[in-house]
């Protein structure tokens, strides 16, 4: 956690609901497989991967499209090209971590 | 210098880790990685002090202990699930926490089996100025001397937080750990009255804070010239809201009092012998409380490079 230079990396002290008294569909998935009192980190919501090949949530509803999710190691993919043809750079390559999240320079 | 592009949670300027400082989601669990930190050092520092120089079972046997239950109950009490404390033994080859877990651990064996004949235990087939129990000693006092620095070198691997990942800190973790050993020493010398040992500790107190003191100088010199996290670090030093920890409580109150004291100590007459052992333990304490300070305050002041 205090290693990683992104920040990416959170505590789960104890697990979090959009609804106070219950757990919505996703994250009865979701805690399945996390475990209060460990440190977690983003998967790019597996469990909609697996089930239905969906992209992660965060995509699916970013009302500028402003997120892309695609396979990085197929170089016809929509972000293999969008990062080969765009400013794309990853945030802090020199630390050699290689990040599998780009960023579009605008 | 620190843009912050705040929408919600996410920030791309400098961020303060919180998580083995003060203010993250674990209150509770607040200053007990410093509580452990602090611990290892000083029970391994006054392991080694009191049996490499003043040659007292009692006082090593307290440093012994700092660190089985001071260290160890702050560090498995830090952990969020302390029923796997024993998945840390298996990471040597890539993290510093196994490595300074393991070393605690055969400091703890080898420092209580050299100690065990001079505390009781004289039936043991060995004695700790036999072959077997100098064996003993060298392999806990390595051990020891392995626990002042590698918290130095686990904030050190740190790439992403500049006022960390210095080669200065292990030295100045290493050299605070030698002063607060010291210190614990002279003050439990000088409440039991062992003069010599009072004596002896406080002339070596001297030398390391001055040591103490150089070794800060150069960590904040080399702080103001490197990136722009690092000298947000500095800046919270000096003029922040840790600087009346670090600037009051680490180099006034923990070294410059120290010194005049010790000073005030050694240069009163022998006719009011129990001034200066006063003297002496307020300065051990107030050394104590200086370590304690200064890596409260490195570990409060960690901020995150940017991100962009």
């Amino acid at each position: 956690m205090i290693a990683c230079p992104y920040g990416v990396r959170f505590f789960l002290d104890k697990e979090r609901t959009y609804f106070p008294d219950r757990k919505t569909p996703f994250e009865e998935v979701k805690y399945k497989r996390y475990e209060v009192g460990t440190v977690v980190k983003c998967d790019f919501c597996i469990e909609r991967r697996e089930v239905d090949k969906l992209p992660p949530a965060c995509v699916d509803v970013c009302p500028t499209n402003a997120r892309y999710f695609g396979d990085l190691d197929d170089p016809h993919s929509e972000v293999s090209v969008l990062i080969a043809k765009e400013r794309a750079r990853q945030l802090h390559p020199e630390y050699g971590t290689d990040p599998s999240v780009y960023y579009i320079m605008g | 210098m620190s843009t912050y592009i705040d929408l919600g949670k996410f920030r791309a300027g400098e961020r303060l880790q919180k998580e083995w400082g003060f203010g993250g989601q674990r209150r509770w669990r607040d200053g007990l990685l410093l509580l452990a930190f602090f611990f290892g050092g000083v029970g391994a520092g006054q392991f080694l002090v009191s049996t490499l120089i003043v040659k007292w079972p009692i006082s090593a046997l307290i440093g012994l202990l700092i660190v089985l239950v001071g260290k160890g109950a702050a560090h498995i009490l830090f952990l969020g699930r302390p029923s796997r404390f024993w998945r840390i033994f298996f990471r040597p080859q890539t993290s510093w926490i196994s490595r300074g877990l393991i070393f605690m651990t055969i400091f703890v064996i080898f420092g209580a089996l050299y100690l065990a004949p001079d505390l009781g235990f004289d039936w043991l087939p060995w004695s700790s100025s036999s072959t077997t129990g100098i064996a003993l000693w060298i392999v806990a006092a390595l051990a020891s001397l392995f626990m002042m620095v590698y918290d130095g070198f686990l904030l050190a691997s740190g790439r992403s937080i500049p006022s960390w990942h210095s080669g200065i800190i292990p030295m100045l973790f290493a050299i605070y750990s030698l002063d607060s050993g010291i210190a614990i020493t002279s003050t439990i010398s000088a409440l039991s009255g062992r003069i010599e040992t009072v004596a002896e500790a406080a002339y070596l107190d001297t030398l390391l804070l001055l040591a103490v003191l150089a070794s800060l100088g150069v960590y904040l010199l080399t702080m103001s010239g490197t990136s722009p996290a690092a000298r947000l670090s500095l800046r919270n030093l000096l003029v922040g809201g840790v600087a009346p920890f670090f600037i009051g409580g680490a180099i006034i109150a923990g070294v410059v009092i120290p010194l005049i004291l010790i000073y005030l100590a050694s240069s009163i007459s022998l006719s009011y012998l129990n001034l200066a052992l006063s003297l002496t333990a307020v300065a051990g304490i107030l050394a104590l409380l200086g370590d304690l300070f200064v890596r409260h305050s490195i570990l409060k002041v960690g901020y995150h490079i940017s991100l962009i």
